[in-house]
């Protein structure tokens, strides 16, 4: 019974937090204590005749998915425009900021003309939070494998765990616990002395045998919520979040997730508007993938991430199926091109980062506006004589953006002389030495 | 049976090399292959057929993460 009661408050609590996200959203003013007994002023703040902010070229997101604010692209490059506030006090998480600078932004918009922006938020006490369900029926004994042990900045020793339950200790390899009744405990991982890194390790099961390293997060886990700088590192094939079970709040690396999570049920995940880097991850799991950036279902839309990058991918990663119905943004770090980019069908921005001496594969199914080789050697071999789509038409060929190839400008020359790159020598660009896109003759 | 045609494209033109069975061709200066080149006229390269058909749906790299 005191399950479902707690439950029930966690699930108030949550309510609440969304009730204050939605007057933000229409304009409303928020107390300084946002608790329940406040809503019925802050309801009455919202002036007459407000409604959804409109579908505009720049949109705040925040972390759930909850459109907050839009803004035209002229509104943005006006002078007076700043960064709107956003301070619903969300349980144990707080904002940090969005994820683009003014400067970025204004960089952005006046470069594609529209954006997403997202809202960060952190555990506020700089806590990995955990919440999980114990029942007999699972098990009441959890071995967490928090800590990657691999990762020099953060020591273990420097951690301690707290259970929920009363129980504080400090973090050692193989800890464990076995809680005395069934109910939902939030358990907490603390560094003792603040390090940049939070490191993150995705092991341990509830109520199995330890498997350092597999089935991180089962059915149990209900919510996961993550500190600033936190580095999540899984190194198996294995079945982290196996139910989908999770909620991943504000991801900023997501370091080898490892392939088999096709089960995840997608939309219960949320990564949201943090995640700046998925490193050689999510092959083999679409449902994961779709999740960042599927605008249709009961996913959140992404809350940004379908508009910031998706992620670098290195050497033997690849991301796949990611038929996002909004835009798509990559960054490939790897010296391969073209596979890992299989069916995105939103795909518009690319940015290799390796040194690229072969392309396989077409991009002539992506309306593509940009498409980078800053750091190639040499011209890389382009396959197919019909690789890109050109001129750039739709969605954003409408919006006045046209391909840009944007290669070294030493080997400008011989880039747009070269077999298959010479029929769209005017696409391709060099960054002169003032930051503009040229095609003046070196 | 390697295939070369001339093709305008934007008023300029270019020697269009392909296999009409499928298959790659070889840059024989180079070495590269292609599924088909598009190339400024005069071509400095020369082309020779392969018995390498052209994949038309390769799969994603291997995931080496382990």
């Amino acid at each position: 019974m005191s399950s479902t009661i707690k439950q029930a408050i966690e699930a108030l609590k949550s309510r609440v937090a969304d009730a204050y996200t939605a007057i933000v959203a229409k304009g409303g003013t928020l107390p300084a204590t946002q608790d329940s007994a406040n809503l019925p002023t802050a309801i009455a703040s919202i002036p007459s005749g407000s409604v959804e902010p409109d579908d505009n070229d720049v949109r705040f997101w925040n972390y759930q998915g909850t459109l907050l604010y839009a803004y035209s692209k002229e509104e943005v490059l006006a002078n007076d425009f700043s960064m709107p506030p956003y301070n619903v006090q969300h349980d144990n998480l707080s904002f940090n900021g969005w994820c683009y600078t003014l400067e970025e932004l204004k960089a952005y918009v006046r470069e594609y003309g529209m954006c997403d922006v997202g809202a960060y938020m952190y555990t506020t006490d700089g806590s990995l939070t955990v919440i999980v369900n114990v029942t007999e029926e699972v098990g009441r004994t959890i071995k967490p494998g928090f800590l990657y042990n691999g990762y020099t900045p953060s020591e273990k020793s420097n951690y301690v765990i707290d259970w929920g339950d009363g129980t504080i200790e400090a973090y050692a390899d193989d800890v464990s616990h076995t809680y005395a009744t069934d109910n939902i405990f939030t358990i907490k991982v603390k560094q003792v002395e603040a390090q940049d890194v939070f490191a993150v390790c995705m092991g341990g099961r509830v109520g199995y045998a330890w498997q350092k390293y597999n089935y991180a997060f089962s059915i149990s886990v209900l919510k996961i919520y993550l500190p600033r700088n936190t580095f999540l590192y899984h190194t198996s094939r294995a079945m982290i979040f196996q139910d989908g079970r999770c909620r991943l709040i504000n991801l900023h690396e997501i370091a080898n997730p490892c392939e088999a999570v096709t089960s995840i049920i997608y939309s219960k995940v949320r990564i949201a508007i943090g995640l700046e880097t998925l490193n050689n991850g999510f092959f083999d799991c679409p449902n994961q993938v779709r999740a960042c950036c599927k605008s249709t279902s009961s996913w959140w839309r992404g809350a940004g991430i379908y508009d910031r990058y998706i992620g670098s991918i290195s050497d033997g990663g690849s991301v796949g199926a990611l038929n996002s119905a909004s835009f798509l943004r990559v960054i490939v770090t790897s010296n391969y091109c073209g596979g890992q980019l299989t069916n995105c069908a939103a795909l518009y921005w690319v940015e290799h980062r390796g040194d690229i001496v072969n392309i396989p594969y077409a991009f002539a199914s992506y309306e593509l506006v940009y498409i980078s080789f800053l750091n190639c050697t040499s011209v890389p071999t382009l396959a197919n004589s019909t690789a890109f789509s050109k001129p750039v038409s739709g969605t954003y060929g409408d919006k006045g953006n046209t391909l840009k190839i944007i290669v070294p400008k030493d080997l400008y020359t011989q880039w747009i002389e070269a077999t298959n790159w010479a029929t769209y020598a005017s696409y391709i660009y060099y960054i002169d030495n003032n930051g503009d896109y040229s095609q003046v003759t070196p | 049976m390697l295939v070369q045609e001339i093709k305008t494209i934007e008023d300029k033109e270019y020697q269009y090399t392909y296999s009409d069975a499928g298959f790659f061709i070889r840059q024989i200066e180079t070495g590269h292959l292609y599924n088909d080149a598009m190339d400024l006229i005069p071509c400095p390269y020369s082309y020779e057929e392969t018995d390498e058909p052209i994949d038309p749906a390769p799969e994603p790299p291997e995931n080496e993460n382990e």
